[in-house]
């Protein structure tokens, strides 16, 4: 065998412990593209992690106004950086941005609620940008670990992509004073991986040196007008007494004993000494869990296929020794999924399916009646979105009492009359949810 | 200083590169803002050596603070990104100027570009040799296989590996030794990769222990293990497992070798209450 044929011979034992024929290894459900035939690491490592944030998280923001827009600023910015080909975006509705192997660029959703305008939003992927300029990603994935101080480089990395930012607005034409907006507006906490929050703004600060620019504060308030705001309920919250999930179409009830908790779209119960976890995946995680599970039982609800089995242990998950089996594999392990031993209960829909992990404690497994959501838990589960008013008169936002309780702009900002606000279209609810004892 | 027709004329070059439009497009650019010297301020990184793209690391630090102790950290990083590449033997130099700006002089000596001809292994044992050499494969078989790169702190964690699966398949002395290399001037890596796997065990004798007798036979049955054979760490993993859930009770293993080359198994049926498994 030639040294050109030996990859597709190799693929072919990936292809068929990834549950395809020989001549089509799959991963998620779907075939693999070419990087991943053509020993293109990091092109088959992001093409994975973009099939992940659809087919295993539920995460992708779909609005495709508003990703061609974020794309065309993130390519006025790649004709400024030395890449040959700008990044793709993709929204995430999750709450967190990053640059990702294959040159992508994640934003969250809920980073694009908090910036005042386009120059903003170009600081945030200017940053992703020169991490992918720089190739930091493939040195964190596949770098020799360090011998000091595990995390130096990384924050090495963040520092020269903040910086690295400030130039690639000034040569995209963008306000470089930008940068430390947006580092204000989205930074919220310290992280060992980051420089400390004020060093990274006075950085910035200091090579921007106040410069205006571009701003497209009116482009981007354009483009985001109808953008869903803060967590999306849609994907699992607590409405009366149930737990409804509106992006498949499943309502759980809930006993008035039940002790609820939710971080995120995660449901925690507890009931009695049972407890009982819940979320939503994609299907075709969905599908491949339902495949591995051990003594599986099956029930055809008129809600979907109802399959409850235990997962196996992890020894005996099928190990394949081919390079896409183990990149595969690698990533496959950062997918939600229960622990190696759990007793789940998993509702397949046509969006996605819900998995219910199940501690019965020491009796049976308690009884979970899944429904259709009604009209009305539809309704409560609405996600606020944001609407652009205008201002009455010229001042800052606070004189001008503008959108009372509902305002999403700085309140310390200074309009003319007629410019636009950014605005919930409702006041937020506070949740219902009880917190376990 | 960038100005708007030198802004437009980087784009037409992109815009060609990229098959588009020119400066039909880069007319909707934005001018450059201009920004003011600094001699704090890395305005410009100049490679030499090799393409700016081979050290990207060091190409994006045009525009950031002038950081010499960063910068150096940064060229390692850069050194050991080549050494991914197949160039064991790269070194980067690199000069400043302060002027208007800082400017980077980047010096690569990328050196020889080396490929794997072919990894050995010191040993007569009966592992399956597709399997040894498929456990050392990474990166969608471009590093530590035949015709890909060495990268020798990656090769060491995947012999870690195929230790364990050695003592997995009975070989449960087995010990791997630290991995040769053999650079030769026209690129070409010789590994060579010393196994000590003494003998392959079987399983000798196997007891049941703990609550009554119908439970200790159901331990059995489902431990499927049978005397005589070659020890199966997995497929042994998988038995207590299946009894664990069987039993709904917590089953310990202990295991001793004989003289025999043979691997004694004595499971035990804990007390209820706890049903997790031990594993051996």
């Amino acid at each position: 065998m030639t040294r050109a044929h030996a990859p597709a011979a190799r693929l072919c034992a990936a292809a068929l412990a990834l549950g395809a024929g020989c001549a089509r290894p799959q991963y998620l459900g779907t075939e693999v593209p070419a990087p991943c035939t053509a020993r293109d690491v990091e092109g088959c490592l992001g093409w994975m992690m973009e099939r992940d944030l659809a087919a295993v998280e539920l995460g992708l923001y779909d609005d495709a106004r508003l990703r061609g827009y974020v794309q065309g600023v993130v390519d006025r910015l790649a004709r400024a950086s030395r890449l040959e080909r700008p990044p793709r975006v993709l929204i995430a509705d999750q709450s967190e941005t990053y640059a990702t192997a294959g040159r992508r660029i994640v934003i969250a959703r809920t980073t694009i609620e908090k910036l005042g305008s386009e120059a903003e939003l170009a600081g945030i992927l200017a940053h992703e940008l020169a991490h992918i300029e720089a190739r930091h990603v493939m040195v964190s994935l596949f770098g020799r670990p360090p011998d000091g101080d595990p995390l130096a480089d990384r924050r090495d990395s963040e520092a020269v992509a903040d910086e690295r930012a400030v130039w690639l607005l000034e040569r995209a034409g963008y306000a470089p004073s930008a940068m430390g907006r947006a580092l204000r507006a989205v930074l919220e906490g310290e992280d060992p991986e980051h420089p400390p929050r004020a060093e990274r703004i006075a950085r910035v600060d200091a090579l921007a040196g106040g410069r205006a620019g571009f701003e497209g504060r009116a482009a981007l308030l354009r483009h985001v007008e109808g953008m869903v705001i803060g967590r999306d309920p849609r994907l699992g919250q607590r409405v009366g007494d149930a737990w409804v999930v509106p992006a498949l179409g499943v309502a759980l009830d809930l006993d008035e004993d039940d002790a609820v908790r939710s971080g995120g779209e995660l449901l925690a119960l507890r009931r009695g000494e049972a407890r009982i976890v819940a979320y939503a995946i994609g299907a075709p995680w969905a599908r491949e869990l339902v495949a591995t599970l051990e003594e599986p039982r099956v029930a055809a609800l008129p809600l979907g296929r109802l399959t409850a089995g235990t997962v196996p242990a992890q020894a005996v998950r099928t190990s394949d020794d081919s390079p896409l089996g183990k990149l595969a594999r690698a990533i496959r392990s950062t997918h939600p999924q229960p622990p190696a031993g759990a007793r789940v209960v998993i509702l397949e829909r046509p969006a996605g399916a819900l998995v219910i992990e199940l501690d019965p404690g020491r009796g049976d497994a308690p009884r979970l009646p899944l429904r259709a959501p009604t009209e009305a838990e539809l309704l409560r589960t609405e996600p606020r979105r944001i609407v652009i008013e205008r201002a009455a008169a010229a001042g800052t936002l606070a004189e001008l009492a503008a959108c009372r309780g509902r305002l999403l702009d700085d309140p310390a900002r200074r309009v003319a009359a007629g410019d636009p606000i950014k605005c919930a279209d409702r006041p937020a609810r506070r949740s219902p949810l009880l917190a376990l004892p | 200083m960038q100005t708007g027709v030198r802004s437009c004329q980087a784009f037409a070059i992109a815009a060609l590169a990229l098959g588009s439009g020119g400066c039909r497009s880069a007319a909707r650019v934005r001018p450059a803002v201009a920004a003011p010297c600094a001699p704090d301020r890395i305005g410009d990184v100049t490679v030499t050596g090799a393409r700016p793209a081979d050290v990207p690391a060091l190409a994006v630090l045009q525009g950031t603070h002038d950081d010499p102790a960063r910068t150096a950290r940064v060229v390692a990083a850069a050194e050991e990104a080549l050494r991914w590449r197949g160039y064991a033997k790269a070194s980067i130099a690199v000069e400043r100027e302060v002027g208007c700006f800082v400017e980077l002089r980047v010096a690569v000596e990328l050196g020889p570009r080396y490929r794997i001809a072919r990894i050995d292994f010191e040993t007569r044992d009966e592992f399956p040799a597709r399997e040894r050499l498929a456990a050392l494969e990474d990166a969608l078989g471009t590093v530590n296989t035949p015709g890909g790169v060495h990268i020798d702190y990656r090769l060491r964690r995947a012999l870690d590996g195929l230790e364990r699966r050695y003592q997995d398949a009975g070989w449960l002395d087995a010990k791997i030794g630290a991995p040769r290399s053999a650079y030769d001037e026209e690129g070409a890596v010789r590994l060579s990769i010393p196994i000590d796997a003494g003998p392959r065990y079987r399983i000798g004798a196997i007891r049941a222990r703990g609550a009554n007798e119908r439970a200790r036979r159901a331990l059995l049955e489902e431990l499927g293990v049978d005397p005589g054979a070659y020890y199966d760490g997995p497929a042994l993993r998988r038995g207590i497992e299946r009894a664990r859930r069987r039993l709904d009770r917590r089953v310990e293993l202990r295991t001793s070798l004989t003289d025999a080359d043979e691997v004694e198994i004595e499971a035990e049926i804990a007390a209820p209450g706890a049903t997790s498994g031990e594993r051996p």
